[in-house]
């Protein structure tokens, strides 16, 4: 007993020392970070060019190599990156940005406005077959009116047009690079703007980026010496490895085992808020589902707060409308309270006293089908018998995106993170008439004049007041209507070693490391 | 020998092609169009339609087929869809990782499985016996995926004592080498014991010990050479199972290999990397069951001129 | 006596095929029959001796750990699992039953045929089971799982798929050990046609090998099919198939193993009960075995 009191004392002090010296050390060395933080995600990056990407993850890794003209902080607060200043016409048709003098490329050189232009051009340019082409398509001509302002006029009024420029598709990449084509720059992110540099990317294995040491803002230099990405697609190989160290970050955490993560010494658990809306799209225009009162039923008769508490365990808020609250201009929309009685009741109302079948699409994740099975259950008990139809990614896609959709498809389980932040982006890809499939993703097929009109006016203005009241009239309208059974929105989930700060999920669900710095 | 070996080489060429042919048609009847899966959301038509002709995807089947199968006998695999790499190179990522799995999987299978059946036949109908084959038994009868995850439930999660994932340096090969190698080690130890029972009972081996020749020299020498042909084979035959059971494995251990890759190669429709996988895994179990074959013919000459 | 494995022996006309003394005197074959009949007794009475029914959730008693109220616990929405395992064994059953004889129903006239005629038939028949049988077996199933879509009935034709080669090859093997022997000669000179020849003599002392593969068959379907439900290619949920309820509970294996460990536990020694029982069965049926 003694001896081995005697050697934990022993033990103690020699610890201490030790801990004592390299403190010492570690602070006579100055300045140059050396720390390296390896995350471990849930897969690998798809392209890491922002121009061709679709993904989170991906996004997540071009965060620290990419800037755009504005974009979005930890708090998903418009904040200016490359650009300092701007002015959104009052018309809405043109968008002008003063860039910062000291934006500096990574090899050192000015960003200019004819960069800037060079950038977009590409992005714009059909021939290049990029995905988020579309997303910028209302741009119609980019005019240098400087050499550090530029302007962006549109083919129509766009009020999200500033927030469209602080998507993470909206980057700034040196046009000296561009060149090389979309293939070389998938695999090798060169020619950015950001505190960090990309180093390689071994498929499958990891990513691994290190720092700028030409930053151009020190006011948000990196802390740290390099970025390592792991893809660890399994959640209980990403939580050995944070518990062992071999992690210092890891996201998404699930959630059944935020509990026995949070109990491990030396691990930081943390939860946020997020912007994702997860619903049950209903097809408005088939069967049982055309009737608003049979949609408003099918909301009584799910608990959502049960669902919240069962299938997310807890990690999750109410939805109230079909914009999120962490968006721009969202509103409390209304309440659909549990009510299995009264959903009984309207359904006999429409016509279905002894309800009726119909099948809900999902994908193939243990996420999903529990989700779904849920759902299932809960609309089982007012009568209404739900098939549930797991598909993988890629033929729920096709399935999803064909022109006969709109007769095939009666329920999906998913969710929307509206990249943009704003309500013009959380609502018109998923209930405007043009957004039928397999254009965007209304799969609730949902055609309702008034609410298009409506999402016009929000797009035709850029003054914040009328946006303001044109989606709070649009999102009472779309609560009403129902076309989804409104579920709620998720929590993001993470975890990092205790000693490693600065990590953030933004609410988007981009997991932002450049911020990392290790005590 | 040699003729039989040309022989045998040749009778495999109709069988890889009938294979790829086999692969190719697969692929392609698998419902989901790469082109949607690579556009991604919010894509135009336009982009789909584009991506499509990138990659051949409009041309008539026999015309992808064809141009398959001249690039792969260039040794071209084509480009991955999505991220464009070259698929040689993506396959080239994952490959150690499953051959060093199947392995040591084999390696553990053998050893044991071969020493088992040895030692169950020399103490045939002892105790001893009894207890390796019920074991053996138990060992087929075990899904791979469910030994897998109780394992992890066990040494991982329980005991902290060994990691469940790709990563930690040696040790991270212990439980998912028991995992892949168990079912294997239990055939081989079953027919190890079958085939070395003739043999030991053999009026050859009965007559060897008549005359006086020390036992362990009639074990090892005599009765173990003669029982090889069955167990050759039944190691060829696991090294083609072990190819297949290492995808649920990799997929239970998050492995990096060939197995996880195909999953995610077919979820996202990645039909080159799918299709030189497929040809892949059979031209192992071909080559595989060539090497059974000869090495069956070196210890039984007779087999070689039939 | 045809020995199953190798296919050598001697054809005898009548012959005792079952010595069911020998059999007894196998413990593990009697363990295996024993088991069989518990899975077949299961899956009869099963949903009706089941505690609760399977698929009715109770949201306030997630995850619980086995009790008494819940012999074997409860999965994640409180559904019991001793009830989902006691109504799925008759879908784990089919599933082996359906997929092992329908593979010897439609592999053993091939088997028989290419073996009796030979030539080309026998090459190109061959030639299409060696490509069939060199794709490893979950891949194949896989594939064809990918083509027709998940769900209990494409695994049992996936099943088939890989189990007509590897009975027609068997079969054959069998076969042609005794395809020119006297018995068979004797039958031929005595003007039977090529179909009596087939399936009365030669068919007849086949059986033994059959009803051997037949169960290992019986085994390997199960294993195929659970790791296709683990995979998401197998039965949809809330279907309580075993497989299937492994994929579903893979999620908690660190917070509720209950989930996995129970499910887990009946495939397992379903599949062992026909493994032994296979095993008895071949014992049984081949002299040179008997020592």
């Amino acid at each position: 007993m003694q001896i081995r009191r005697f050697l934990g004392g022993l033990g103690g002090v020699l610890g201490s020392a030790a801990l004592l010296f390299t403190t010492m050390a570690g602070g006579a060395q100055a300045a140059a970070p050396t720390a390296n933080v390896t995350v471990a995600l849930s897969g690998d990056a798809v392209c890491l060019l922002p121009y061709n990407t679709n993904d989170n993850l991906s996004f997540g890794v071009e965060s620290n190599i990419y800037q755009g003209l504005v974009g979005y902080n930890a708090k998903m607060q418009l904040v200016g990156e490359l650009a300092k200043s701007w002015t959104v016409a009052a018309n809405a048709k043109s968008i002008t940005f003063n860039l910062n003098p000291a934006a500096r490329f990574s090899d050192g050189t000015k960003v200019t406005a004819q960069d800037v232009k060079e950038s977009f051009t590409f992005l714009l340019n059909p021939k290049n077959n990029l995905v988020r082409t579309a997303l910028y398509s209302v741009i119609s001509q980019i005019n240098v009116l400087g050499p550090e302002t530029v302007q962006f006029q549109l083919s129509k009024p766009f009020g999200a047009i500033l927030p469209t420029f602080a998507h993470p598709a909206g980057a700034v990449v040196e046009p000296s690079v561009l060149s090389k084509g979309v293939n070389y720059l998938c695999a090798n992110p060169v020619g950015g703007t950001g505190p960090f540099v990309f180093k390689d990317w071994v498929q499958g294995d990891h990513i691994t980026l290190v720092r700028n040491a030409n930053y151009w803002n020190p006011a948000n230099a990196a802390k740290i010496a390099s970025i390592t990405y792991k893809p660890v697609a399994d959640a209980s190989a990403r939580i050995a490895g944070l518990e062992t160290g071999q992690f210092q970050a890891i996201y998404p955490v699930p959630n059944e085992l935020v509990q026995s993560l949070k109990s491990q010494p030396g691990i930081n658990v943390q939860v946020g808020s997020s912007n994702a809306a997860w619903y049950v799209a209903m097809n408005t225009q088939q069967g049982p589902l055309k009737n608003v009162l049979v949609r408003q039923a099918l909301n009584y008769a799910v608990d959502k707060a049960t669902f919240i508490n069962v299938v997310w365990g807890g990690y999750g808020q109410p939805l109230n409308s079909p914009v999120p609250p962490a968006d721009a201009y969202a509103i409390n929309a209304g309440n659909y309270n549990y009510n299995p009685a009264k959903a009984k009741q309207l359904l006999a109302k429409a016509g279905y006293p002894h309800g009726f079948t119909t099948v809900l699409w999902v994908g193939n994740s243990t996420e999903s089908i529990y989700a779904a099975t849920f759902i299932q259950q809960q609309l089982a008990q007012v009568g209404v018998n739900v098939k549930v139809e797991p598909m993988d990614n890629a033929s729920l896609d096709s399935a999803i995106f064909t022109p006969t959709a709109v007769k095939t498809l009666r329920m999906n389980y998913t969710g929307w993170s509206a990249s943009t932040g704003d309500a013009d982006w959380a609502l018109r890809p998923l209930l405007a008439t043009s957004s039928w499939p397999p254009s965007l993703y209304n799969l609730a097929f949902f055609g309702n004049k008034q609410f298009d009109s409506l999402l016009q006016q929000g797009l035709n203005s850029g003054a914040p007041a009328v946006r303001a009241k044109a989606y709070a009239a649009a999102q009472k309208l779309a609560w009403q209507q129902a076309p989804w059974i409104f579920l709620g929105v998720s929590d993001n989930i993470w975890a990092t070693r205790s000693n490693v700060k600065g990590i953030v999920v933004r609410e988007d669900e981009v997991p932002l490391i450049y911020g990392a710095y290790v005590q | 020998m040699a003729s039989y070996l040309v022989r045998r080489v040749l009778q495999i060429i109709p069988t890889i092609i009938g294979v790829s042919i086999l692969a190719f048609l697969f692929i392609h009847a698998i419902p989901g169009n790469p082109a949607i899966v690579m556009a991604g959301p919010n894509a135009s038509t336009q982009t789909i339609h584009n991506l499509s002709v990138q990659f051949g995807l409009d041309r008539p089947l026999i015309e992808q087929y064809w141009y398959f199968l001249v690039n792969a006998v260039h040794g071209q695999f084509g480009t991955s869809f999505g991220d464009g790499q070259p698929v040689t190179k993506i396959i080239g990522y994952h490959f150690m990782p499953t051959v060093e799995l199947a392995f040591f999987g084999l390696g553990l299978a053998v050893v044991i499985g071969v020493g088992a059946g040895i030692i169950s036949a020399v103490r045939r109908n002892s105790t001893l016996d009894y207890t390796v084959m019920t074991l053996s038994m138990m060992g087929v009868s075990f899904p791979a995926f469910w030994l897998a995850m109780m394992l992890i439930a066990l040494f991982a999660v329980r005991l902290h004592a060994l990691p469940s994932g790709g990563d930690a340096g040696w040790t991270s090969f212990i439980l998912p080498v028991i995992s892949l190698g168990t079912s294997g080690a239990a055939s081989i130890a079953r027919f190890t014991r079958q085939s070395m029972v003739t043999t030991l009972t053999s009026d050859y081996v009965r007559t060897g010990r008549a005359k006086g020749v020390r036992e362990s020299a009639l074990i090892l020498k005599h009765a173990f050479k003669n029982a090889l042909g069955p167990i050759i084979t039944i190691i060829g035959i696991q090294f083609g199972f072990l190819l297949g059971g290492a995808v649920v494995v990799e997929v239970v251990y998050a492995w990096p290999g060939l197995g996880n890759l195909l999953i995610t190669s077919v979820e996202s429709r990645n039909y080159p990397v799918i299709q030189t996988l497929l040809l892949l895994f059979s031209l192992e179990f071909i080559l595989a069951s060539l090497l059974v074959d000869i090495a069956y013919a070196i210890v039984n000459p007779r087999v070689r001129y039939d | 006596m045809i020995s199953p494995k190798t296919g050598e022996g001697s054809l005898e006309p009548r012959q005792a095929l079952v010595d069911v003394r020998l059999f007894l005197q196998r413990r593990s074959a009697v363990f295996g029959a024993l088991i069989m009949l518990v899975m077949i007794l299961i899956s009869i009475f099963g949903p009706l001796i089941a505690p609760f029914s399977p698929s009715a959730p109770d949201y306030s008693h997630i995850l619980a750990a086995p009790s008494l109220h819940h012999l074997m616990g409860t999965d994640e929405f409180g559904r019991d699992i001793l009830s989902r395992i006691l109504n799925g064994a008759r879908l784990t059953l089919a599933v082996g039953f359906i997929g092992a004889f329908a593979s010897a129903l439609l592999g053993t006239p091939i088997g028989l045929a290419t073996a009796y005629f030979g030539g080309w038939l026998d090459d190109i028949v061959m030639r299409v089971v060696d490509v069939v049988l060199a794709f490893p077996g979950i891949l194949l199933a896989i594939g064809v799982i990918a083509i027709l879509g998940p769900g209990l009935q494409n695994v049992i034709i996936t099943i088939i798929v890989f189990g007509v080669p590897m009975f027609a090859r068997i079969v054959r093997g069998s076969a042609l050990g005794i395809k020119n022997l006297e018995y068979i000669e004797a039958a031929k000179a005595g003007g039977a046609t090529t179909g009596r020849i087939l399936f009365q003599h030669m068919l007849r002392n086949l059986v033994g090998p059959i009803t051997v593969q037949l169960t290992l068959q019986m085994a390997q379907a199960i294993l195929v099919a659970s790791s296709l439900g683990f995979l998401g290619f197998g039965a949809q949920p809330p279907t309580p198939e075993w497989g299937a309820m492994l994929a579903e509970g893979r999620m908690f294996l660190t917070i509720a193993p209950w989930v996995d460990i129970f499910p887990g536990v009946c495939i397992f020694l379903a599949v062992l009960g026909f493994n032994m029982l296979g095993d008895g069965l071949n014992d049984m049926l081949d002299p040179r075995l008997r020592r």
